[in-house]
Parts: structure tokens; sequence; C-alpha cells
């Protein structure tokens, strides 16, 4: 396979999860806010909407339409919700000879539906529409990825760019999500309070329901972290991403020879780093090591493109 | 079905005489090809036909088949080709003429091409003037004393035919550069048949499913020497190009890699593809980009499409490239009027399809009638496609007349003019009016050539002029395209 088209697929997938990831992270800052018993929620929820689409703003009082058209509807915005439909869109176009027609038609379908979305309409009633289809679109897609392409290296390649943007979102959301969760503990906000901001956490990554039956409570930050970050089988989790990366890459080269320091060799060390860490390693500074993996995520995107994707 | 108050979609339908309409003979009546046809559309009212029409128009937005333009703030707005869901029928008898006669006539210009770069028997004869060949642009010295594998040059062919008001079809126009559109003939198919499935069945429509097999039975019987299992690939100009979705979808269909100039290097004589796991060579490449941005090194040194070093690849026979460059000699203007010509040279037979009048202004006798009848004559230049340039002297105002005297007149190499021709017409629906209004069509021919094989799409490409009373066809000037059914008599 071409180095290039690696590439578009490696970054459809990305796009695609990331897109995903947006449109959930929206929806549920945007709905909870509206139950939020205290003012500096509604702030909160609006300044980590602009802050998971790599937007971080100074001034406190944001306009909450501006927000939320700057993030799903303006074009101009390379990290708005239209404009990573279209990256995905484009890059599944310079690909397209290679994955099922049926895949690029639900994708292309999917990026008519973003691109003439009214933007009155998602002013006014639109949000939980135009976010939810957007959702259920790239869930089609992903069921197609996984059943109508042959599970050779295109199909591995799409994988690894899925896994890695989750592993990456996640991060981004626990991050964004306990900075607000301190702030309120600062603020002496009731148990309640900080109870459901947890929530808002565990739901922005789809994981309040699995969260329940696991810890059979309600969130509190230790197993919040636990689940969210170490959790060998919620696919939500850094750990069960980081695994599939693993998997997905010993895919393209399965006898390869593991070098040192090679990507092979890094991502098997954080694998195993986090499969044997607890809870009790990072709580006392959980976002420092969230960070930290992050920083750790991105280097290994810039390895994968050094060894297979450089053109 | 129609209700009993529904306005008829023929009902304003007007036959002229003095052109072919392909579906209604003079005296008014439906032709025989076209009855069960026509009765089904009468039968929808203008609802109905509205819903198909919208289904299908949402089913090529869906898969992409669209081309961009770009306004001011650079933001592409995607369109689709206009596609006519009333198709074009062409009885197998006569399909039977025209598949003979684009054969024969690319078979002739495949000899004249060897012949042009070699031995030159045809310029010794005197059949053809010197001057005219090594005045064109298109012939290459790069191809001079080579022979591609397989001697075939022009693998793929695109012949444009008219039917004239006598009932006889003409060749317009060939095309053996990079001819494009045979995409849309299968992607139509696939929309008339999703369209109106209880229609198509009853017809015995030839199948066209096989071009993509026989098009890669092509590239690989012509490989390079002792290479058994050559790998092929589609070399593109990239997502931009306007013919990017038929590049993709050939690629696709025959399931090899589509690839760009970027995605390939020269080294030691071969050219690789840089893969995730290394270099791969490559030996057969379907080039979808023009001879100038080929190869920087020989031809346009500002090309970034193409590939540093790979003509001299090509000649020292280490890869085949389809269709061969220099393909272009052929298929000018000025040669067209010496193709009946050609084919009795190369082949010792009359040619089987029929040459329009032309003109080359370049011929005293001919450019004094061409200026003295400038309003009775289309004139095209000889180095044009896509029906850019063309002047048609009943349209043109007298000030206008008189600009292409001028032209003509400091350029005689570069037009020739033809008679205008009556293209035929055949039924369309037309939105602004929503009924079936006559259209001037026209028709692209497929052929594919390899070694020892050759291969016509049955049915090819019928483009309709949307405009009323226009007779250019291309879609780059507001075309469409129709469905080509070819039947059992």
């Amino acid at each position: 396979m071409l180095s290039r088209v690696a590439d578009n697929l490696f970054w459809f997938g990305r796009y695609i999860e990331r897109t995903e990831h947006l449109c959930r992270f929206l929806r549920v800052q945007y709905f909870s806010s509206l139950e939020s018993p205290l003012e500096i929620q509604n702030e909160m929820a609006l300044h980590s909407i602009m802050s998971m689409v790599g937007m971080p703003v100074e001034e406190n009082h944001l306009l909450e339409e501006d927000v939320l058209l700057v993030v799903a509807m303006d074009e101009s915005n390379p990290s708005s919700i239209k404009s990573t439909v279209q990256q995905a869109r484009e890059n599944a176009r310079g690909a397209r000879d290679l994955i099922s027609t049926e895949l690029f038609n639900i994708v292309n379908k999917f990026y008519r539906f973003t691109h003439d979305y009214p933007e009155e309409y998602y002013k006014t009633r639109g949000l939980y529409d135009f976010t939810q289809t957007n959702i259920e679109n790239c869930a089609i897609i992903k069921h197609n990825i996984q059943n109508t392409l042959l599970h050779d290296e295109i199909w591995a390649f799409i994988n690894m760019g899925l896994h890695l943007e989750r592993a990456a979102q996640i991060c981004r959301i626990i991050i964004s999500k306990l900075e607000n969760y301190y702030k309120l503990e600062e603020m002496k906000a009731s148990a309640t309070i900080m109870s459901y901001q947890l929530g808002v956490l565990l739901r922005s990554c789809e994981g309040l329901d699995m969260y329940r039956r696991t810890y059979k409570t309600s969130p509190v930050l230790n197993n919040t972290l636990e689940f969210l970050v170490l959790n060998p089988d919620f696919p939500r989790s850094i750990l069960y991403n980081i695994t599939k990366f693993q998997e997905y890459l010993a895919e393209i080269w399965p006898y390869k020879q593991i070098r040192k320091n090679s990507i092979e060799w890094k991502i098997g060390r954080i694998k195993e780093y986090l499969t044997y860490s607890t809870v009790e390693d990072f709580e006392k500074k959980p976002i420092e090591f969230v960070e930290k993996t992050l920083d750790y995520l991105y280097n290994l995107t810039n390895m994968l493109s050094k060894e297979y994707l450089s053109y | 079905m129609k209700t009993a108050s529904a306005k008829d979609l023929f009902e304003n339908y007007e036959i002229d005489i003095e052109k072919f309409d392909e579906v209604y003979d003079t005296n008014g009546e439906v032709r025989k090809a076209y009855k069960s046809i026509h009765k089904y559309l009468s039968s929808l009212d203008l609802d109905g036909f509205k819903r198909y029409n919208e289904a299908a128009k949402l089913s090529f937005l869906i898969q992409g088949i669209t081309f961009a333009t770009y306004n001011e703030n650079n933001q592409g707005i995607e369109r689709i080709f206009p596609f006519d869901l009333f198709p074009r029928i062409i009885p197998k008898n006569e399909w039977k003429h025209i598949e003979d006669g684009v054969i024969q006539r690319n078979t002739a210009i495949n000899l004249f091409l060897e012949d042009l770069y070699n031995d030159k028997k045809i310029l010794k004869s005197g059949l053809i003037p010197h001057e005219l060949i090594f005045s064109s642009g298109n012939y290459l010295k790069q191809m001079l004393d080579f022979v591609p594998p397989g001697r075939i040059y022009n693998h793929i062919s695109g012949t444009d035919l008219i039917k004239h008001k006598d009932g006889n079809y003409y060749v317009l126009e060939d095309n053996v550069r990079c001819p494009s559109g045979v995409s849309y003939v299968l992607s139509n198919r696939e929309a008339m048949k999703k369209t109106f499935s209880n229609m198509y069945k009853k017809f015995k429509v030839a199948l066209i499913t096989d071009y993509a097999e026989k098009l890669f039975e092509c590239m690989q019987s012509v490989a390079p020497e002792g290479v058994d299992e050559p790998v092929c690939a589609i070399l593109t100009p990239g997502i931009f190009n306007s013919a990017y979705f038929e590049h993709a979808f050939l690629a696709q269909s025959m399931g090899v890699e589509l690839v760009e100039g970027r995605d390939l290097f020269v080294e030691n004589g071969f050219v690789y593809m840089k893969t995730v796991y290394g270099k791969q060579k490559l030996d057969v490449l379907y080039r979808r980009v023009d001879d100038d941005f080929m190869d920087p090194l020989v031809f346009n040194p500002e090309s970034a499409l193409g590939v540093p070093g790979i003509m001299s690849v090509y000649r020292e026979g280490n890869i085949s490239l389809i269709n061969a460059p220099g393909t272009g000699a052929a298929d000018d203007k000025a040669i067209y009027a010496y193709v009946p010509d050609i084919i009795k040279y190369y082949l010792d037979e009359d040619p089987i399809l029929s040459n329009v009048q032309t003109y080359r202004c370049d011929k005293e006798d001919d450019c004094k009638y061409v200026l003295e009848n400038m309003d009775q004559l289309v004139l095209k230049p000889v180095d044009q496609s896509g029906g850019y340039g063309i002047f048609i002297g009943n349209k043109a105002t007298k000030e206008e007349i008189e600009e292409m005297k001028q032209k003509v007149l400091h350029d005689k190499r570069s037009y020739v003019a033809q008679p205008i021709m009556s293209l035929s017409v055949h039924s369309t629906f037309i939105e602004e009016t929503n009924c079936f209004e006559p259209r001037h069509i026209d028709l692209r021919t497929f052929t594919l050539l390899g070694k020892d094989k050759s291969f016509v799409l049955k049915g090819g490409l019928s483009r309709v002029a949307l405009r009323k009373g226009n007779l250019i066809v291309n879609s780059s000037q507001g075309g469409g395209s129709k469905d080509t059914w070819v039947i059992q008599n």
C-alpha cells in the first residue's frame, strides 16, 4: 500500500473519531449545563467546549451562541465539526479506490448532511439533532469499516487512527473536566455537584452506564479515573485503546524485528506501564499524569508518520 | 401513474423535420425501438417523474460523482453532471456498424502512429504533408525510433460520433490522448437500473460491466517484456482534478493502485511506488496526466504531477505507459481530415464510418472557401478539446465573423472548418419547462486496443446539449448525458 494512502486512511480514522467525540462532548456539555445549579458551571461548560476544539479563551463571559456556532458550523475553523467531517471525507476520497463503495458512500452522505445543515435551525432547535445524527453516522461508518473491508493493512491503518484519536480525545476530556472539578472543589461545592461533574465527564466518554455496572456507586474521583484510564475492557479507556493500537500496528508488519526506540517498542512500553499501574500511582496529580500520556501519544503519531506514512 | 388531469410530459414536444429525431419519425410517430419506453414515460405524471429525477440526482451526489466549481471565497460548490432519465437506444445492427467502424479507425490510427514515429512511410509517400505533422505541438521527438510494448499507442480511444439528418453516423472527432467519460457510462447505467428497474428488465440491454476487466486485460497484455505478473496502477493528478472520480472508480474496479506523481520515483532504470513496506516496482501505468506534465526532465520542467525520469525508463522498455506519449499527433483536428486516407493506406479497406467534410485552412482552395462561407461553417481550433474555441457560423454576428476571419488569416494551420452538421435530437427532460423537449446529442464510444485484442464498450456515452438549439455537448460547456442502451432488434 502506498504511504500517502496509508496516511489518508490513518487520518480518515482519526477525523471520524474526532468528529464523534466533538459531537458527544458538545451535546453532553450543553445539555448538562442547562441543569447546572451554579452559574459558573455554565461558564465552565462553554470554556471546556472551546478548549476541546483547541481554542482556549481567556475572557470569562463567552456568548453561548458564538461558542456553539464556532465549534459546530464554522467552516473557516479547521477544528469545527463541519471541518472535521470534511477532512474525513477528503481523506476517504484520497483512498476511495481502496475502500468499499458502501463505506465511501456513507462517508460522502455524512459529509452532505453536515455540509448542508441549516445554520439557523441549528442555532434554535437543531443542536441535539445535529450532534446525535453525526454520532449515529460515525457509528454507521465504523460498522462499514468493520464489515465491508478486508481485514488487512488498509483496515488496520484506519483502526490505528480511530484508536489513537480516541485515546487522545479521552485524555483531553479528562484534563478539561478535571480542571473544572478542582475549581469547584476550591469553591467548596457540594458532594452532589462534584459527583454530577464526574457524571458529566463519564457521559462525555459514553461511560456512565458501564461505570455504574462496574462500581455500583455514584461517580467518585478515584473510581472514575481508574475506569477511564486503566480499565482493560471498557472500549473508551486509555489502556484499552493503546492495546488496540498495538494490535493493529502488529497487523501491518507481523514478523517485524522490534528495535529499541522504534514505534513498536514505544507502544509496548506504555501498554505494559499502564497495565501494571494502579490509580494510586497517579491519584495525587491526575492531570499531570494524563498530560504526560497525551504527550506520549502525540509522539507515537510522529513516529508512525516517520516510519510508515512519509512519502 | 398519471391522473386524468395531469399534464402530459410530452405535450409540448415539437418535431423539427429538418433534424433527425431519435425518438420520433418525421410523421410524429414514436420509432419502434422507443415505443415501450415512451409509453412508460408518458404514463408518469410530472410529480412522479420528478421524484425519480430527484432520486437519481441524489444517488449521484451520494456517490460523489460530482465536480467542484469555485467561487470568490474559494469555497467549492459541488455539482453533479446533469443526467437525463430518457435513455438513448441503439439497435444491435446499428451498433455492429459503429463497433466495426471504430475498431477499424483506431487500428489504423495506431499503425499511423507507429509509422509516424519510426519509418514515416506515409509521409514519404506524400499522402500526408510533412509540415502538417512537424508543425503539430503534439508530435513528440522523445518518441522517435521507439515502439511501445505490444506495438500499441492508443490503448484507449474515445471516438465521437454524431447522427446526421440523413440517418447515418459520422465521426466528429478522435480522442486518443486521455479520453474521459467512461465512468459516467457505468454510473448512468447504475442510476437507470435503480430508478427504472421495472422498465429496464423488459429490455435486453447489452451489458457494460465488463469494461474494467477488459481494460485490465489490455493493460496486462502490453506489460514490459519478461514481466509475467505486471504491477499496474493509474496515475491521477489528485483529488482536485475534475475527473478524479473516474480515476478512483477505474482503480477500484480493477483493484489496482491509484497513484499520484509524488508516490513514484525512478531508480536504476525502473519506476517504483513508495509503499508502507518500502519501494515496489511498477510495470504498467495508465496515466491520466497529459504528456506535457508526465516528466519534468523532458517536458514541462514546472510539472509536479509527473515522475522525473519516467520517459527514459519508458524508452528502456521497463515500464508501459497507457496511452503512449505523443498520440496527440494523430487526433489533431487537421489530421482528422486524412483519417479515411490513413485507413485505406494501412488497412487497404474503405472506411466503415464516414468523416464529416473538413476544410483545412492551410490549403489555399479550402481556405478561400472557408473565408467566403463562414456563416455556414463550424470552425474549430486544431489543438483544442472540450468544445473550447469552437465558432459556429450561423450563430455569429457580423463582427464575430470578421474577427474570426482575421484569426484564420493570421494562423491558417490552427483552424479547420466543417459544414454545420445537424446533430440528431433526443427527447430530454428540461427542468425549466417541466416537460420533454428535443435536444442535440452525440455519442462518445470507448475502444480498447491491447496486444492482439480489441474491445468496444457496448453503448458509450450519449452527451446532450441541454441549452435549446446548442450544438456543443461537452460537460465543460453545460452538457449532460444519457444512458445508452444497445438492444436486440
